[in-house]
């Protein structure tokens, strides 16, 4: 799968021109993030699209050989097509790859320096914990301090025949 | 405790149990409106949001980081018709109010009146001047302002020589905004402190008057004794590994206010077993599309207010609002029509585009239904006038740009060429109405448990309380029984207020 995904990343943001292409962006690293982090539709998507790239140069190209066999200016020529194609799915399958590639490129440092913006700051990815403990002054809220540990086989099964 | 955070552990071990007078779910718009308006007026609120509570230190920068930290979904969730929408709204504490531009616009006098002839709502007047005078209140709160000149950037301050060419009577957007810095970084939270989303301000305010908050807590069923709802519960879930914990049981001794977002409130209460012909129904929305301008200055649309000029000269005529509307490089790059080397090429005159958004007050109705995994799934599928109206605001957008010196405009439009000159936007006046050829999203959402005065055709009555159930009301979009044809913050604020000092007064 990460083969293909890859493939198809580059294909949609190929190295050779005025700017970097997205394998020079530290592409290993995001997508060891994106496996580890996005969602599974998310995941899906980006090896159906990939999927879809490669398999379908018979729709662009007329030829019937798997887009890892064409020349790089004959890959670049399927992908501009396919993002143009008519059939809806074709266009929205290439453009989950492209939003793929756009949020790995769009970020790296590299890229932003090249194009004279910014560099973006650090993603903390942290989030508020519990605030201090109950106290029985708190006017008209009970709340009971979340116990630890794992109730008795009894109990659950107490518990579970009351839910039925 | 005032706050609890998500409590690892098992669905064997003991609840977390929580008891207030008023329980809230969701600590959006409508839901932290809601629970300040409770726990001023010295009622005990337990609030629940579904999503993590962050801070601005916490917010992320990238939009990578936005995705996975704020977006509900990741951004996946989509409105389904012959076309596949976005649907973008956050799902952390203060819900979309963190990710928004915090456009505050007041309640049009002409939504009210349609309210009081087509839903059934008695004496428009009086709920117009309750509505304004909540919104004077709100607009003191959470210092709405005019975006100022010097947070402009050069996109907006080109949008209004746009503007005032086509004599658009257009406006700086007002915004709950504190002496904004032009970050353009509405989207990925304020890290300036300066966007007053209601975790910065009304959730904080509840708290510290004795409310409890429980994040990480997606609520999975209201309670029902009978046909009163008593309370809700769930299981708490890490906001990244998704691994769930503790459940959790909140009791409300007085009522359950649901304010759980047009994408969740009905599947909430048709999954609690709530009875309503109308729930899910009644979904609308105001679709968006955008047209970004080419110019030979350089624009830095991400310098800037993401969002500081608007008009709403065509709302009545056409049912648009024209904004501006910044978005960073990493959703520039996917946006652009094209790929390979031509979008690599294209994406490098990034820094001379300006984007300019058009919304339409669409007609068409959809419906909210569930989905798999305690998931909702929007059916949409917008309709043809919605789709030229949509169109002729693209139109106009392209026209603005040129007004304001653009050389190219680039209409993102399947059919039409990559790039349009002036002397080309016929073909744009023409173009598709096709949805599929469209790149859109769902802006600003409305419905699937309207207000009315007709039990069946509506979820609630006009005061929001779910026709046939005590103690359980509505207090967010899925409440509003038509679209706006503005952004909806305000209304949803105001609402939800009026709704909480009738509980409090009752």
């Amino acid at each position: 799968m990460r083969w293909i995904e890859r493939f198809a990343l580059r294909a949609v943001m190929p190295a050779g021109g005025a700017l970097p292409g997205v394998e020079a962006t530290g592409l290993d690293a995001f997508l060891d993030r994106f496996h580890r982090e996005a969602p599974l539709p998310f995941r899906v998507g980006l090896v159906a699209g990939g999927a879809m790239i490669l398999l379908t140069p018979a729709l662009t190209l007329r030829r019937l050989v798997p887009a890892s066999w064409l020349s790089p200016e004959q890959l670049d020529q399927h992908v501009q097509r396919l993002a143009y194609h008519p059939i809806y799915p074709v266009r929205q399958a290439l453009f989950a790859v492209k939003m793929v590639a756009g949020l790995c490129w769009g970020a790296d440092p590299t890229v932003r320096a090249a194009l004279g913006v910014a560099p973006l700051g650090p993603d903390p990815g942290t989030f508020r914990g519990d605030s201090s403990a109950v106290t029985a002054a708190t006017p008209g809220v009970t709340a009971t301090e979340p116990r630890g540990g794992v109730i008795s086989l009894d109990a659950f099964r107490r518990w579970r025949a009351a839910r039925r | 405790m005032p706050h609890l955070a998500y409590q690892p552990g098992t669905r064997f071990d003991r609840p977390v149990e929580v008891e207030a007078d008023y329980v809230v779910v969701g600590t959006g718009a409508g839901g932290a409106a809601a629970a300040v308006v409770l726990a001023r007026g010295g009622a005990s609120v337990a609030m629940v949001e579904a999503g993590p509570w962050r801070d601005p230190e916490d917010y992320p920068a990238s939009m990578w980081g936005t995705l996975r930290d704020m977006v509900d979904g990741w951004g996946l969730n989509l409105a389904i018709g012959r076309a596949l929408w976005p649907i973008v709204q956050a799902r952390l504490v203060g819900g979309t109010t963190v990710i928004n531009s915090a456009i505050t616009v007041r309640t049009p006098g002409d939504v009210v009146r349609e309210w009081r002839d087509d839903h059934g709502f008695p004496g428009a007047d009086a709920l117009a001047d309750a509505i304004w005078a909540q919104q004077d209140q709100i607009e003191d709160e959470l210092a709405v302002s005019p975006t100022p000149p010097e947070a402009a950037g050069v996109s907006n301050r080109l949008a209004a020589r746009g503007g005032a060419a086509l004599d658009l009577d257009d406006h700086a957007i007002q915004r709950a905004v504190r002496d904004c810095v032009g970050s353009g970084a509405c989207m990925q939270g304020c890290k300036h402190e300066r966007k007053r989303s209601t975790n910065v301000t009304w959730v904080p305010e509840a708290v510290a008057a004795g409310a409890t908050l429980l994040s990480c807590a997606p609520v999975t069923r209201v309670l029902l004794r009978g046909r009163r709802a008593v309370g809700v519960r769930g299981a708490f879930v890490h906001p990244q590994t998704k691994r769930r914990g503790k459940r959790f049981v909140v009791r409300a001794k007085k009522a359950v206010i649901i304010a759980a977002s047009v994408t969740h409130s009905s599947t909430l209460l048709q999954r609690s077993g709530v009875r309503s012909r109308a729930l899910g129904r009644h979904f609308r929305a105001h679709p968006g599309v955008g047209v970004f301008g080419v110019y030979d200055d350089v624009v830095d649309m991400n310098s800037g207010a993401t969002q500081g000029w608007a008009s709403t000269a065509l709302r009545a005529s056409k049912g648009l609002k024209l904004e501006t509307l910044a978005i960073p490089l990493e959703l520039v790059a996917s946006r652009l029509g094209g790929a390979g080397s031509q979008l690599l090429e294209r994406v490098g005159g990034y820094r001379h585009l300006a984007m300019w958004a058009v919304a339409v007050r669409a007609e068409t109705v959809g419906r909210v239904v569930p989905g798999l995994g305690g998931k909702s799934t929007v059916l949409y599928d917008i309709g043809r006038r919605d789709m030229e109206r949509l169109r002729d605001g693209a139109h106009t957008l392209a026209r603005m740009h040129f007004a304001a010196g653009a050389r190219a405009v680039l209409p993102g439009a399947f059919g039409l060429p990559y790039s349009l000159g002036p002397d080309q936007l016929g073909q744009l006046a023409a173009g598709p109405t096709d949805p599929r050829a469209w790149t859109a999203i769902m802006t600003h959402l409305f419905g699937g448990c309207v207000m009315g005065g007709d039990p069946r055709r509506s979820v609630c009555d006009p005061h929001g309380r779910v026709h046939g159930y005590d103690g359980l009301v509505v207090a967010d979009a899925s409440a509003i029984p038509t679209t706006l044809g503005v952004n909806p913050q305000h209304t949803i604020m105001a609402l939800a207020r009026l709704r909480a000092e009738e509980l409090l007064a009752a």
